[in-house]
């Protein structure tokens, strides 16, 4: 998730790049270990400790005193500033391991292709209406830690007037990266589910 | 990651150079309180980039200097400061890095204190990426050995898997699975070779974002008119846009956004090249947004470089460069600020005025060197040899100096005070005090000017003072080892 903060910034969670960030390669790294522990709960254990470790961070980094040693400060911080509320993953997760035990007499392609558009439909059906929440007033406070922006970010940026950037050009590049995230998020899973197939079959 | 990457990798590149032409390093003679600092500040080329910055105070009585780092406009809020470095030899010399995180108008507050108190002056600093650094080619070798490493690792890794990872203990493996290892190895090393092109081309757009960033100098577009009317045309290449994150900066380049520099929005030079002993110091008007027009005085006819020095609301100055073919003119007779000389014999020590006053450069035997701050002290003499009196300030400076390599590449326009615009130095002082303060002061017969020649090579230094209502040009010779 580290290599993908550029592009699931909450400002750009109503643009497509971020879902079509969110399907390359994720999957795999959820799936392949799940299959290869055979937990019943696996994916959802996963993401349930990514999203609780951010969480974790969120409520604690504050309070530890800090100060910009880099110019331009456009903010006035006197305090560490953590990142922005996790990505809710374990929700899709969750529909994942409801769905695992359903699919085993599946091929793996349809498995793949179930748990893949399963998994970005919910994620974008979760994710979009909750970054509506973050940009709210409601979410500044010390839990969704929605006001917490970096020192160099000006009074101009998206993330201090708390707003959405767009970066998709047309509707068209719009449904065309949507359409690039379930592909990207089905074959994420078909190289997890061959993976972590083949993990449990490795000998120690 | 990437993007932090190419930021360690440029950062550890030697560079080239922007400001006024091809002389970007920043010279400034200034008081702080009650302390005179002489300061010099070596701004990076790439930005983000670390500005070198050395202060020498004029007296012993500093003992600590704090160094920080602000934009000119936008951003008031001061990170933590730095403590400059004294010189275990020199003790009036100190020494300091600066992170400049982001290209525009900045200035760095420097804050001494000693035994008189505290006193605080601000100078200012353009910084703009000039270029995009190419990596070391020992590093990027070093970077591919260490890459064909970890691809012949992930090959083998997944070669040995295939062959391995499904055996038992004590079986041993067969023809069948040591050729699904060679299978697996080779679909290995397709996918990850594929994969290195895509990070290629990955790598190559970003690139090409960043140097689309870069500082370009803008040309100017000359066209002599009936009536020896000069028409200027400025460029603005340097246009920003609107980043993806929403944010504009608020010193981006505009072209109807010039405020006045020693009470002009527009100082051109004019040299014939190559002998350059035709040089002029005119002031345009201002015509519309970018374009200017003056009468220009009688001039003899050439190959003449331009350089129209211009100062933006946010204190960031440019030197907008061009040339022009002249016939010979005869035009209007010099007035007001306009100066020049068309027939100014260059000369090593002493140039003559009218009158029969001289200028003399109070230059010792040592030989000039790169990118060394020096003091030029230039002393204004009568034919008798005494110290010349009617002095006035020329546009509100004691006097003014062109620095111009023979080659036309290098061009500075430096006052007493230093290299640095006089509005930008009123923008980063936060009023226009200084300025009204140095009208009211005569000054002496003799000037000086802080300043290092940025490479080797010949120059011309021109340098204008005012003398009983006449402003006088003295030429000079120098050679840089």
């Amino acid at each position: 998730m580290i290599l993908k903060l550029e592009d699931i910034n909450k400002i750009f969670l109503h643009s497509s790049i971020s879902y079509l960030a969110l399907g390359i390669g994720l999957l795999l790294v959820i799936e392949a270990p799940a299959r290869a522990s055979g937990h019943r709960w696996a994916r959802s254990i996963a993401t349930g400790i990514y999203m609780l470790f951010v969480m974790v961070a969120i409520w604690i980094l504050p309070l530890f005193p800090a100060t910009p040693k880099l110019g331009p400060v456009y903010q006035h911080i006197t305090h560490m500033m953590p990142l922005s509320f996790p990505i809710l993953l374990i929700v899709p997760a969750f529909a994942l391991d409801l769905l695992w035990p359903r699919m085993t007499a599946l091929p793996r392609w349809q498995q793949a292709l179930i748990g893949g558009v399963t998994f970005m439909a919910i994620l974008i059906a979760v994710e979009w209406p909750f970054a509506t929440f973050l940009m709210s007033p409601a979410a500044r406070n010390w839990f969704f830690a929605a006001a917490s922006y970096p020192y160099f970010a000006p009074p101009d940026a998206a993330s201090v007037r708390y707003v959405f950037r767009y970066l998709d050009h047309s509707t068209a590049q719009f449904w065309r990266n949507m359409g690039l995230a379930f592909l990207a998020s089905t074959l994420s899973l078909w190289v997890g589910i061959v993976f972590g197939n083949w993990l449990r079959k490795v000998q120690r | 990651m990437r993007k932090l990457f190419l930021v360690v990798i440029t950062f550890l590149l030697p560079l080239p150079v922007v400001a006024h032409v091809n002389s970007p390093d920043v010279y400034f003679d200034g008081a702080a309180g009650p302390y005179r600092l002489l300061v010099t500040i070596q701004p990076p080329a790439v930005i983000p980039g670390v500005a070198e910055i050395q202060i020498r105070s004029a007296d012993r009585d500093v003992d600590q200097i704090r160094i920080v780092p602000l934009k000119m406009i936008g951003a008031n809020l001061p990170p933590t400061p730095d403590v400059a470095e004294r010189s275990a030899t020199d003790p009036q010399l100190f020494r300091g890095k600066l992170w400049i995180m982001a290209r525009g108008s900045w200035k760095v507050q420097i804050v001494a204190g000693g035994a008189k108190g505290t006193g605080e002056m601000f100078v200012p600093l353009p910084a703009a990426s000039t270029y995009s650094a190419k990596m070391h080619a020992g590093l990027g070798g070093l970077l591919a050995i260490l890459g064909i490493l970890l691809v012949a690792g992930i090959v083998g890794i997944v070669g040995a898997a295939a062959r391995e990872a499904g055996l038992r203990a004590g079986q041993s493996r067969d023809k069948a699975r040591q050729k699904r290892g060679h299978v697996r190895e080779a679909i290995a090393t397709v996918i990850v070779v594929v994969l290195l092109f895509g990070g290629e081309r990955w790598w190559r757009a970003e690139a090409a974002d960043n140097s689309r960033l870069n500082y370009k100098v803008p040309q100017l577009q000359a066209e002599l008119q009936a009536g020896n009317v000069l028409r200027l045309s400025l460029e603005n290449p340097n246009i920003v846009e609107i980043d993806r994150y929403g944010v504009k900066p608020s010193d981006e380049f505009l072209i109807n956004d010039l405020v006045p520099d020693h009470g002009h929005l527009m100082h051109f030079f004019l040299v014939r090249m190559p002998d350059m002993k035709s040089f002029w110091h005119l002031h345009p008007q201002q015509t519309a947004d970018g374009q200017f027009a003056m009468d220009l005085p009688s001039i003899p006819a050439g190959h003449y470089q331009m350089c129209a020095d211009i100062v933006h609301h946010t204190g960031f100055p440019e030197t907008e460069v061009g040339a022009i073919d002249l016939p010979s003119i005869s035009g209007q007779t010099l007035a007001g600020d306009d100066a020049g000389g068309a027939d100014l014999a260059p000369s090593e020590t002493v140039s003559k005025l009218s009158d029969g006053y001289r200028m003399v450069w109070q230059r010792d035997t040592a030989p000039l060197h790169a990118n060394e701050p020096l003091w030029f002290r230039f002393r204004i003499e009568d034919g008798g040899g005494k110290p010349a009196t009617g002095m006035e300030n020329y546009m509100g400076m004691a006097a003014h100096a062109a620095f111009i390599s023979t080659d036309g590449k290098v061009f500075a326009h430096v006052h007493p005070a230093g290299s640095v615009a006089m509005a930008a130095e009123m923008l980063a002082a936060g009023s226009a005090h200084d300025m009204m303060a140095m009208q009211s002061a005569a000054p002496g017969a003799e000037i000086s000017f802080p300043y290092g020649f940025p490479r080797t090579g010949d120059y011309r230094i021109f340098v204008q003072v005012k003398r009983a209502g006449h402003v006088e040009t003295g030429a000079f010779l120098a050679h840089v080892n």
